[in-house]
């Protein structure tokens, strides 16, 4: 058993809500990482409307993606659960799934540039990803300050 | 699923995406990287003074003993300058005693060479 996890108890729940406050950016920004991938394995044909032909050209087929997305969003929300109920913090979670966070919204950002098409996009994906760059930032700081760094 | 097959997006696009995904990567080292030495910076091992705050915060015992103890020190301050200011007043008190009684003696003396 692992050690780091707290018995059974209060004190992990006090734990997981007492972190989610100051990491709630990255609960919410896997939650729209999970929802988005969700969305796409509806079965509307997302990918056929114009403003997704640079998704259509990259990926192919959008329900590979949406199940990729689903299940990256997923294990970001295990990682913070994880995170959240661990007595030692464990940064390097975060600043890896953060890390892949920007990645994500950075490449549904030039999914749709690729497009051609200005919408909506262009004030909401960009904004996301400057989030989990700050995420990313807070979580290394976490990292340099418990000295977790390599 | 397969790696995204980038051979069908004409030249420019695979620029823009293997570009896009270049320097995603170096502003997230270069972001992580300044935030580990933020951290490292502003972790308390590395400030004193900063970790003296956090022991206080996490312990305050220490500082109010020392707050107890400054109050008995004040108190045995104000006693003792009581004490000196009375000692000060008698000192003067007798001086003037003292005066008269000398005061006295030449009255004497001359009462004495008179005679």
């Amino acid at each position: 058993m692992n050690h780091t996890l707290m018995p059974p108890g209060p004190g992990l729940w006090i734990r997981i809500q007492h972190r989610f406050g100051p990491r709630m950016t990255e609960w919410a920004l896997a939650l729209i990482t999970a929802l988005w991938g969700a969305v796409l394995l509806l079965p509307e044909h997302v990918f056929d409307q114009p403003a997704w032909a640079g998704f259509r050209l990259i990926f192919g087929s959008e329900n590979a993606l949406g199940a990729v997305m689903l299940v990256l969003g997923v294990s970001r929300i295990a990682g913070l659960i994880v995170n959240g109920a661990r007595k030692q913090v464990t940064p390097w979670i975060r600043v890896f799934s953060a890390g892949g966070g920007f990645l994500i919204f950075v490449g549904i950002s030039a999914g749709y540039s690729l497009s051609g098409i200005i919408s909506t996009w262009l004030a909401i994906y960009p904004v996301f990803a400057l989030l989990e760059l700050l995420n990313i930032y807070r979580a290394a700081h976490d990292a340099g300050e418990s000295n977790a760094a390599p | 699923m397969q790696l995204p097959d980038l051979s069908p997006l004409p030249a420019w696009a695979q620029l823009v995406v293997y570009g896009t995904l270049g320097i995603s990567l170096a502003v997230i080292i270069a972001v992580a990287r300044l935030g580990i030495l933020q951290g490292q910076k502003a972790a308390p091992a590395s400030n004193p003074a900063s970790a003296q705050v956090a022991a206080v915060i996490v312990d305050p015992t220490a500082l109010n003993r020392a707050s107890e103890a400054v109050e008995g020190l004040t108190t045995a301050v104000n006693e003792a300058t009581k004490v000196g200011r009375e000692h000060a007043r008698n000192m003067e008190r007798m001086a003037e005693e003292m005066d008269k009684v000398r005061e006295e003696m030449r009255i004497q003396r001359e009462v004495s060479r008179g005679r």
